[in-house]
């Protein structure tokens, strides 16, 4: 009997079952390959974001200095001193929001060491694209008349993002959008991801507070 | 050679997928927020389509009739999830940034899984190929000019390129859900609207071409086979 025209329950089974197998194979071979340069190209947009935190020049490897922690309203927040020489010069906290709209914000923000916020990035998210990453990225705009032209150099504006920069995250209290009664502006349409941000940004700052102590310490050893 | 170049024609305008089949709505809509991401969603369908189609072509003649779909599907999957590794891997950061979420949408896509049925399993390679090749690109171009007009209408830039630069306040209903059924079916009414002008003034009746429309559908009949 062919096999085009088989209809034994087990020979269909096995037919699957050996198509899945086969895909699994290419799949573990495709997996194999890629995995190191995955792992090097994740590695190098982690660094480049550090570039666009505005922080002061500085000399060590933030992430491998990284310490987790969570923040008071049970968000993972990491905390990376930046240094010079050895010496303290600043914060960079990651802080992943669960709250987004299509899954977790990370938001990644630059400190000075009076807890001043320099500058916000977010670093992962898989909102709309085109109303919720628009809370989200910072892009130079094009116009027909500087087509040509090199974009500027240092950090694309944002006004969501920037309308965090030089504030410092209050102890007590909470940071809310304007809808919810707060001070800051948020996109209409993307008020669950403007929340998002807002939050993060402000677990980030409250974590700084709690933990700062812990990294000031190795300063003074 | 001639059939495959028309294989190849055919899914760019007169058996378009998206303008004239109306397959793989989903996406359509969903990914047309701006004009960069409906192109990039149509490639990278371009590049599952043609693998897919091929890979099917090839073992079609083995597949036993009972289980065909959910061969195809674990074919479709294991091409996307692959390229969407590689992509991880070795694309640019930008690209992989703006194309990442939607890349396993590709699986679900109905084209993909349309033309292995109807014409991959039934054809050659070569014309399978081809075959994958016009509906990928006839896909991206229906994309991309639904994004443009999205993008346009709704921010006054087209590619992220300011066309009118005095346009400050976004036009929020164009880049959402709704504002993509309305323009999509605007798009629908207008391709409609010039192929039955042409048919009139060539003095013949417009009727929707064989086999294309809901009646004729392969899909919808899996469980009475002959």
């Amino acid at each position: 009997m062919k096999l085009k025209e088989n209809e034994n329950v087990l020979v269909l089974g096995g037919f699957l079952g050996i198509t899945a197998l086969i895909s699994a194979l290419v799949l573990a071979l495709v997996f194999t390959v890629t995995r190191e340069p995955i792992e090097r190209m994740q590695k190098k947009s982690l660094q480049e974001s550090f570039k666009l935190l505005s922080l002061p020049d500085f000399d060590n490897l933030p992430h491998q200095e990284a310490k987790s922690y969570i923040s008071p309203e049970k968000f993972k927040v990491i905390i990376m001193p930046v240094r010079k020489n050895g010496v303290l010069k600043a914060f960079a906290v990651r802080s992943i929001s669960p709250d987004g709209y299509a899954g977790e914000v990370e938001v990644t923000c630059g400190f000075d060491l009076q807890k001043k916020i320099l500058a916000v990035l977010v670093t992962r998210q898989q909102e709309t694209p085109g109303l919720g990453s628009n809370v989200c990225e910072r892009k130079f705009r094009k116009t027909l008349f500087n087509l040509f032209k090199a974009a500027p150099e240092g950090l694309p504006p944002n006004p969501i993002l920037d309308q965090f920069h030089g504030l410092t995250v209050p102890e007590n209290g909470s940071w809310q959008v304007k809808r919810d009664g707060g001070t800051f502006d948020f996109v209409t349409g993307a008020t669950i991801t403007s929340r998002a941000v807002t939050a993060a940004v402000e677990q980030a700052g409250k974590t700084l507070h709690i933990h700062r102590g812990e990294f000031m310490e190795n300063v003074k050893k | 050679m001639k059939n495959a170049l028309k294989d190849m024609l055919k899914g760019i305008w007169k058996e378009n997928p998206v303008l004239v089949l109306l397959l793989g709505t989903c996406p359509t809509l969903a990914t047309t927020s701006s004009a960069a991401n409906g192109l990039a969603m149509g490639l990278a369908t371009t590049c599952v389509l043609c693998g897919s189609n091929l890979v099917i072509s090839c073992i079609a003649g083995v597949v036993p009739k009972k289980i065909r779909i959910p061969v195809y599907i674990v074919v479709i999957a294991t091409f996307v999830s692959a390229i969407d590794m590689l992509m991880k891997a070795y694309a640019p950061p930008a690209i992989y940034g703006a194309l990442g979420i939607f890349i396993p949408l590709i699986v679900v896509n109905c084209i993909v899984l349309g033309r292995a049925e109807a014409f991959a399993s039934k054809h050659s390679p070569l014309r399978s190929i081809f075959d994958g090749i016009g509906m990928g690109l006839g896909f991206s171009l229906a994309l991309t000019l639904l994004g443009a007009l999205r993008e346009f209408i709704s921010t006054g830039s087209v590619f992220e390129v300011k066309i009118i630069t005095c346009w400050t306040t976004d036009f929020l209903l164009a880049s959402a859900a709704p504002g993509a059924f309305i323009i999509l079916g605007c798009i629908l009414a207008a391709k409609n609207y010039f192929a039955r002008r042409a048919a009139v003034k060539a003095g013949k009746l417009y009727v929707p071409p064989a086999g294309l429309d809901c009646r004729s559908c392969q899909i919808c009949k899996l469980n009475d086979d002959e």
